[in-house]
């Protein structure tokens, strides 16, 4: 092999080197993005993994009236504790969403319940089922061993209070259901 | 138009040819020469310098340096093939045996082919050596030239007497026989009719003889210039070269390899040694070129056929060899000319003639270590390192690259399965638990997909926001508008109130509340209708009653009122003392907030 063949076979290889240089770059290049996105997408996959964990336990696992009537009364039993409850359901069709309402009766109303009691127990019956909104709430105080009496104006009274209505409403899209 | 120099550089002086043209047609734009004393041997600076200044050729496109062929080892070898490319191949180890004087590795050898009629082709080896090329090409560096071509002195005889004119086909079968009378050795040619070479021989004695035995100081001799130009400038040059001579660093110990007989004495030209010879010495020379002659004649065979004469025109060898030789012998011009009418060296004259195309002899001697370069590979050496070194640096980022490419990829895969494994955890607790729908199970197995390795995070990645938007869906409220919060408007209602009469130190209190939520229509938004009734007794300062007023005022400049609250009446209290009334207001309630705000 002489000098000039040499030289061309150099060349070539000079050529080769350049191109593997440059396919080596863009190679590494795609890695390092591919490694910025997996660190981008663990992030987002860790965050939301843990996010659904939650909410997936706490989401509704069905849409049957038995299962909005164990809500209710798991809401009034144990936080609140408020005794059992009563609930009435009727549906209101409308053009693009359904309406379920529920009526709710306490067993044990006529004793009234402190103002926290109840707000606990409307926050929760709201915000752990989605889409309900309490859409009548009618309250008046009682007094201890009234029986559920109203009480006169002006009387000196405790914090407790007779539900003398209360309305749930839950709201579903049609397509969605 | 190309120009070609062609340059006889002889032990003693140089002769020079610049022709214009091509090989079919050209001029000669000047030709001379010039003999050294012999100080200008002592440096190829000042050698170089010397033939420089007085070719003044300028730029020319093509120089080609020609060598006596005295000292030149001549042989004729026969070879069953006459391939250039083979020839060289072998040609060195198939003379090697005739070169028990020289060393091998110090001689460069080269052929002519000569056509003698034999049925395998004949060729005239000649072996110079090493150092004739290198202190050649010394002397041309100096003058800065490099020629691609140095030959010798009979291969340029050869090209120069193509010049002669040849008839296509002749009846007449005599051989032409040349001899040049140089100066230190003669050439004796014999071409066929056709022009090709039959055979050559260099005799190792020429004009310079004819100063053997003279004793001359030579610094009384000017130095000699052969051209009518040079002759003109030679005061100027003398005082040139003076000056130079001093910047130039000359080298006392340093002796040229020019070939030749050193005993001769330097810087005599031709006419001075014409001059300087006696009867006695003329005769001698003229007895000693026939005995050479004839000798040469006969080992070619004895050639038939006049003799013509070239080069130093010495007078009396015509008749001289005419008598001894029994031939016809006559003086012969090539027909070719300078402007001036001058006849110019005929070696010199064949080596310009094959710097602009006249081919007869491919015989160069620039091979081995003094192989002409050009273009790429004069920078061979140097674009050989730099390619090695290129091709290193590339090799070395690219492993680099790759090393880090991969630790990238291990990386990633390793995310990959982290983030995988909290998938596969979501999807257990689905499978486990019944209550859970099965379409929440996420999916993570990618085989089967054509997905690459870096894409299967980003389906993991979409699979996963596909299922948080599922859960979205079930969970939220969409583009779906709500009914307004009858808990969110009592925790508003609460609030206001509190701060509405934190200032006012007599009692207050609520006697019920009533709220029903409306849905929006055309006319109004969503809101809740509120009921409420409150007692206020009087806090000593008898101006409670305004406090409904004030309340009503306030409450209508939240910005959660939706128009304007009302008291129709306020009445006594059944106890107390008080007053008590039913406002009713419309409040704009959105979302639900946590217990914690209130």
């Amino acid at each position: 092999m002489n000098n000039r063949t040499t030289l061309y076979l150099l060349m070539g290889l000079a050529l080769a080197a350049i191109g593997g240089r440059y396919w080596s770059v863009s190679y590494r290049s795609s890695w390092e993005t591919a490694f910025l996105n997996h660190q981008r997408s663990y992030k987002i996959i860790w965050e939301t993994s843990d996010d659904l964990a939650i909410r997936r336990e706490n989401a509704p696992k069905s849409n049957e009236e038995f299962y909005f009537r164990a809500h209710f009364q798991a809401q009034a039993y144990d936080p609140a504790q408020m005794g059992t409850i009563n609930v009435k359901m009727r549906e209101r069709p409308q053009k693009n969403y359904e309406d379920k309402i529920f009526e709710i009766e306490f067993q044990e109303g006529d004793a009234g319940f402190r103002r926290d009691q109840m707000r606990a127990f409307l926050f929760n019956s709201e915000l752990l089922m989605p889409r309900v909104r309490t859409t009548i709430l009618n309250l008046q105080p009682v007094s201890q061993g009234g029986r559920g009496r109203k009480l006169d104006t002006g009387v000196e009274r405790e914090d407790l209070w007779k539900i003398t209505k209360l309305e749930f409403r839950q709201r579903s899209p049609v397509a969605k259901r | 138009m190309a120009t070609s120099l062609g340059i006889h550089l002889q032990s003693h002086g140089f002769d020079y040819v610049l022709l214009e043209g091509s090989a079919k047609k050209y001029s000669v734009k000047s030709s001379g020469g010039a003999v050294y004393r012999s100080e200008d041997l002592q440096s190829s600076k000042l050698l170089g310098k010397l033939i420089s200044d007085t070719v003044k050729s300028g730029k020319v496109d093509q120089v080609v340096v020609t060598l006596p062929a005295s000292g030149v080892v001549m042989r004729e070898l026969s070879l069953p093939f006459s391939d250039r490319e083979k020839v060289m191949q072998v040609l060195k180890f198939e003379i090697e045996s005739e070169l028990y004087h020289l060393s091998f590795d110090d001689v460069i050898a080269d052929f002519i082919e000569l056509s003698d009629g034999r049925a395998t082709p004949t060729l005239l080896v000649s072996v110079l050596e090493k150092d004739r090329v290198s202190a050649a090409l010394e002397v041309s560096g100096a003058a800065d030239w490099d020629p691609p071509v140095i030959t010798l002195s009979h291969g340029s005889l050869y090209t120069a007497l193509q010049a002669l004119p040849r008839s296509a086909s002749s009846d007449d079968e005599q051989l032409e026989t040349y001899l040049e009378i140089g100066a230190e050795s003669c050439l004796l040619l014999v071409l066929n009719t056709d022009g090709t070479l039959r055979g050559a021989r260099a005799l190792p004695m020429g004009w310079r003889e004819l100063t053997r035995g003279v004793a001359i100081l030579e610094a009384e001799l000017e130095p000699v210039n052969e051209t009518p130009e040079a002759e003109e400038n030679a005061d100027e040059s003398s005082a040139d070269e003076s000056f130079d001579v001093d910047e130039l660093e000359v080298d006392e110990k340093a002796e040229l390899a020019l070939g030749g007989d050193h005993s001769l004495p330097y810087g005599i030209g031709f006419e001075t040694a014409l001059e300087m010879a006696d009867d006695g010495r003329s005769q001698g020379f003229l007895a000693n070129i026939a005995k050479e002659v004839r000798r040469a004649l006969v080992a070619m065979g004895s050639p038939a056929g006049p003799i013509y004469l070239l080069g130093a025109s010495v007078p009396g060898l015509e008749e001289h060899l005419q008598a001894r030789l029994g031939r016809d012998v006559a003086p012969l011009s090539l027909g070719v000319h300078g402007a001036q009418g001058e006849e110019p060296s005929a070696i010199a004259l064949g080596a310009a003639m094959r710097g602009i195309g006249v081919e007869t002899s491919a015989m160069n001697f620039r091979q081995e270590e003094f192989r002409y370069a050009r273009g790429l590979e004069r920078i061979e050496g140097s674009l050989t390192l730099a390619l090695v070194g290129l091709i290193v640096f590339f090799a070395f980022e690219l492993a680099i690259n790759l090393k880090v490419a991969q630790q990238y990829k291990l990386d990633s895969a390793a995310i990959f399965k982290r983030a995988n494994d909290k998938v596969v955890v979501l999807n257990n607790k689905v499978k486990e638990d019944e209550e859970y729908p099965d379409e929440w199970i996420i999916k993570n197995n990618f085989a089967g997909i054509d997905v690459d390795e870096d894409g299967r995070i980003v389906l993991l990645t979409a699979n996963m926001m596909k299922a948080k938007k599922q859960l979205d869906e079930l969970m939220g409220e969409s583009d779906l508008e709500m009914s307004p919060s009858c808990l969110e408007a009592w925790r508003l209602l609460m609030l206001f109130l509190e701060g509405e009469m934190s200032d006012y130190q007599g009692r207050w209190m609520i006697e019920n509340f009533n709220f029903t939520s409306v849905d929006g229509n055309a006319r109004e938004n969503a809101h809740v209708n509120v009921k409420f009734g409150i007692t206020i007794f009087p806090d000593g300062s008898g101006s409670y009653i305004g406090r409904f007023d004030r309340l009503l005022a306030n409450l209508k400049g939240e910005a959660w009122t939706l128009g304007s609250p009302t008291l129709p009446s306020t009445e006594n209290a059944a106890e107390g003392g008080g007053k008590t009334g039913i406002v009713s207001v419309k409040i704009l309630s959105g979302k639900p907030i946590g217990p914690e705000d209130g």
